[in-house]
C-alpha cells in the first residue's frame, strides 16, 4: 500500500464525522445535477424525438402544441373535432402513408380512452418497426364494445383480458360520470415506454355511440341511435395522425391545410412542435442548472473548510511524516488526495442520489405523461459530472495542501 | 569509515525584530560506522537544533554533514529528505508517533518514505522489541515504555546507518530508562548502525564509551 493511500485512509477514518457530512454534501450536488441534467434532457429528447410514429397531426383549428399535445402525449384537452371528411381526404392524399383517426372525450379511472381503427395494432409503429405488441389477447373488433388497455394502464388499474369496463365522460376522472356503455377488455398490450402505455384503446365507432355524445359533424346536433349506422356527414374525430410517404410533403400539406380557412390545422412537424415548447421552457431548465451548479459549488467549499479546519492539529502529523523521509510535495500530494477521495466518494454516492431523484421524478413523469426516463440512458452528464466533481474536489484541497506543505518541520516535531 | 563527518557547521536564527542569534558553530565533529556516541546536552545548548543539521531538517548556514557518503548542505531539500528516509532514524524525545495508525503501520510508514514498505520486516523489528503483541495497537493504546519501543523499531525500520536519538529515556522512569537504552544500543549493534544520543542524564552518558559535550563542540556557547 502507498504512503499517500495509506495517510489519506487514516485520516478520513480519524475524521469520520466531517468526511461523513462533507460526502453526504457532495452526494447531494453530484446526485442534484445528474438529475437535473438527466431529466432534462431525457424529457427534452423524450418529447421532441422524431420516431413517435407520425410526421404530424390534423385536428381542429387553434394551437399545434396544444393539438400535439393531446394527441400524441396524451395530455392537456382537445381542442375540438373536425369532420370525418377531413379524415378520409387526408387518408386518400398520395403523399400520406397512414392516417389514424382519434377520438377522444372519455376515460377510465383517469386513464384516456381513445376511439381508433384497428390500424392502430396493424399499421402503426410507435418507433421504427416496432409495432404495439400484445402482451396478453388480441386487438378490439371494431363492431363490438371493446377495449385494447395500455401496459401502465392496466398495471395501474388492475385490468385483465375478460375485465368489463364502464367509461367515464370527460378527460378527468369523475366517479359521477359514468357511462352506461360496458367494454369488455380484449388485450393487454406489451409496454412501449411511450404515452401509448397509458392509453385505452377502443373502437371509433364506440366514441360516436357513447352515451351523451352529439356529433357535430355537418354542423348540426346529431346523436346516435342503437343499431342505426352513423352517416358519415355527421361523424367527427379529434384528430387524425398521419405519417407520410417522405417527410418533405409536409410543407406542402402544412401550406394547404393551414391557410385554406379555419376548419384545421395541421401540426407538422412534430419534433419541432414540441422544441418550440421546450424552447419556451428553457429558462426554466437553466435556473434549475444553476441552482444545481451553486449547491456543487457549496459542496466543493464544504471539502475545502473541512480539510483546512483540521490543518492546525495536523501539523505535527506532517513534521513527524516530514521526519520520516516525506517530502513537502508527498504531504501536498496526500491532502490533494484526500480532498479528491471525499469528493470521488460523494460522487459514488451521487449516484445513489440520482437513483433515487430519477425515480421518484420517472414515476410522476410516468404517471403524469407516460413517458419513461432511464436511469442507464447514455448521457455524457453520467461522467462528466462524477469526474468534474472529484477534479473540485482536488482544487478544493490545494488551499490545506498549501499549509500543509508549508509546514515547519523543526517548529512542529 | 565515517559515517558522519562535520566540519565548519554554523547555524543562525533570525528573530522576528531581525537580530541574527547563532546557534551552532561547530568546527569539526565526525562519527565512525557502527559507533555509538553520547551527546550531552543541557537545555538549550541547540542540541535540538544539531540533530535537526544532522537530519537535513533544518539547513545549515555554512559547513559541510556528510552522512553515508553524502553531503546534505550540498543538497537541495527533496534530496535531504530522500537521504533521511534511507540513511537516518530517528527517535524524540516525545516519540513522535502518529496517533490514528497502529503500531505496526508507523513502522511501515517509515519504510514507505525509503525503500519501501516490508510488511514482515516490519513485524519482525516490532517482535524484536517485543512489541509482538501489540502490533495493531494505536499509541494511545500503549504505555510509555511499549510507545518507546515501537519509535525505536520505526528509527530502525529502513536500516539506516546512522541513528539519532534525543533523549529518548527523557520520558521513563530509571528502570525502565535503562532498559529502553540497554534496547536501542543493543539493536543498533545488531543493525550495524551508528548511534548519536544527546542526553543530560549522567547515569545515561556514564553507560558509553564516547562521551562528548556539545556545550564543547559548540563554540556558540549557551544557545536557544
Amino acid at each position: 500500500m502507498s504512503a499517500l493511500i495509506l495517510l489519506v485512509r487514516r485520516s478520513l477514518a480519524q475524521h469520520k464525522l466531517s468526511t461523513a457530512v462533507t460526502v453526504a454534501a457532495t452526494a447531494l450536488a453530484c446526485g442534484l445535477v445528474l438529475s437535473v441534467f438527466a431529466i432534462a434532457n431525457q424529457t427534452q429528447s423524450s418529447f421532441t424525438r422524431t420516431d413517435v410514429g407520425y410526421d404530424a397531426v390534423l385536428g381542429a383549428r387553434g394551437a399545434p402544441l396544444q393539438l400535439v399535445l393531446n394527441t400524441v402525449y396524451h395530455l392537456e384537452t382537445s381542442p375540438g373535432t373536425i369532420p370525418f371528411s377531413l379524415y378520409q381526404t387526408i387518408k386518400q392524399d398520395p403523399r400520406v402513408e397512414l392516417a389514424i383517426p382519434y377520438g377522444v372525450g372519455d376515460n377510465y379511472q383517469g386513464f384516456r380512452l381513445v376511439g381508433t381503427s384497428e390500424e392502430i395494432f396493424t399499421a402503426f409503429e410507435y418507433r421504427d418497426g416496432r409495432k404495439l405488441q400484445f402482451a396478453v389477447g388480441g386487438p378490439f373488433d371494431g363492431q363490438r364494445r371493446e377495449a385494447v388497455v395500455g401496459s401502465f394502464a392496466a398495471a395501474q388499474t388492475g385490468l385483465k383480458v375478460g375485465d368489463r369496463i364502464q367509461p367515464y365522460h370527460g378527460l378527468d376522472y369523475d366517479p359521477n360520470t359514468q357511462h352506461d356503455e360496458v367494454y369488455v377488455v380484449s388485450g393487454i398490450l406489451e409496454p412501449t415506454n411511450s404515452p401509448n402505455d397509458r392509453v385505452i384503446w377502443i373502437p371509433l365507432e364506440g366514441i360516436w355511440r357513447m352515451q351523451g355524445h352529439v356529433l357535430r359533424g355537418a354542423g348540426e346536433e346529431y346523436v346516435a341511435e342503437a343499431g342505426v349506422p352513423i352517416p358519415d356527414k355527421h361523424k367527427e374525430v379529434s384528430a387524425v395522425m398521419v405519417k407520410l410517404r417522405n417527410r418533405i410533403f409536409g410543407m406542402a400539406l402544412s401550406m394547404d391545410i393551414n391557410r385554406q380557412g379555419d376548419i384545421a390545422t395541421f401540426a407538422w412537424p412534430i419534433d419541432e412542435v414540441m422544441l418550440d415548447l421546450f424552447g419556451k421552457l428553457f429558462w426554466f431548465v437553466v435556473i434549475l442548472k444553476y441552482v444545481a451548479y451553486m449547491v456543487v459549488a457549496v459542496a466543493t467549499g464544504a471539502i475545502l473548510a473541512s480539510i483546512y479546519n483540521t490543518m492546525n492539529e495536523r501539523r505535527r502529523e506532517f513534521a513527524i511524516l516530514r521526519s520520516l523521509g516525506a517530502s513537502r510535495r508527498t504531504v501536498f500530494g496526500a491532502i490533494v488526495l484526500e480532498a479528491a477521495t471525499i469528493s470521488a466518494l460523494g460522487a459514488a454516492f451521487g449516484f445513489a442520489v440520482y437513483a433515487a431523484v430519477l425515480g421518484a421524478a420517472s414515476v410522476l413523469i410516468r404517471e403524469k405523461t407516460g413517458v419513461v426516463l432511464d436511469l442507464l440512458a447514455p448521457d455524457p452528464i453520467l461522467w462528466m459530472a462524477p469526474l468534474g466533481m472529484v477534479l473540485l474536489g482536488a482544487v478544493a484541497g490545494l488551499l490545506p495542501a498549501r499549509k500543509a506543505y508549508a509546514t515547519d518541520v523543526a517548529a512542529n516535531l | 569509515m565515517s559515517v558522519l563527518s562535520i566540519e565548519g557547521l554554523r547555524k543562525s536564527y533570525v528573530s522576528p525584530d531581525g537580530a541574527t542569534t547563532p546557534v551552532i558553530d561547530i568546527e569539526s565533529f565526525a562519527m565512525a560506522a557502527g559507533e555509538q556516541v553520547a551527546l550531552e546536552g543541557a537545555s538549550g545548548s541547540g542540541k535540538t537544533t544539531f540533530l535537526h543539521l544532522i537530519a537535513g531538517i533544518v539547513k545549515a548556514d555554512s559547513g559541510s554533514i556528510v552522512v553515508a557518503g553524502d553531503d546534505i548542505t550540498a543538497m537541495r531539500e527533496a534530496a535531504r529528505d530522500r537521504a533521511r528516509a534511507l540513511h537516518l532514524g530517528y527517535v524524540f524525545q516525545t516519540f513522535n508517533l502518529l496517533d490514528g495508525y497502529t503500531a505496526l503501520e508507523n513502522v511501515m510508514l517509515g519504510m514507505m518514505f525509503g525503500p519501501g514498505a516490508d510488511r514482515a520486516k516490519a513485524r519482525s523489528l516490532l517482535e524484536r522489541v517485543g512489541m509482538a503483541d501489540r502490533m495493531h495497537y494505536k499509541p494511545r493504546q500503549l504505555s510509555v515504555g511499549q510507545q518507546q519501543r515501537v519509535a525505536v523499531a520505526r528509527a530502525l525500520a529502513n536500516q539506516p546507518r546512522l541513528v539519532l536519538a534525543d533523549e529518548p529515556t527523557g520520558n521513563l522512569d530509571r528502570i525502565r530508562a535503562a532498559e529502553a537504552l540497554a534496547l536501542i544500543r543493543e539493536v543498533c549493534r545488531e543493525q550495524d548502525a551508528a548511534l548519536l544520543l544527546v542526553s543530560h542524564d549522567r547515569a545515561v552518558l556514564e553507560s558509553f564509551e564516547r562521551r562528548e559535550s556539545l556545550s564543547e563542540l559548540n563554540r556558540v556557547g549557551s544557545a536557544t
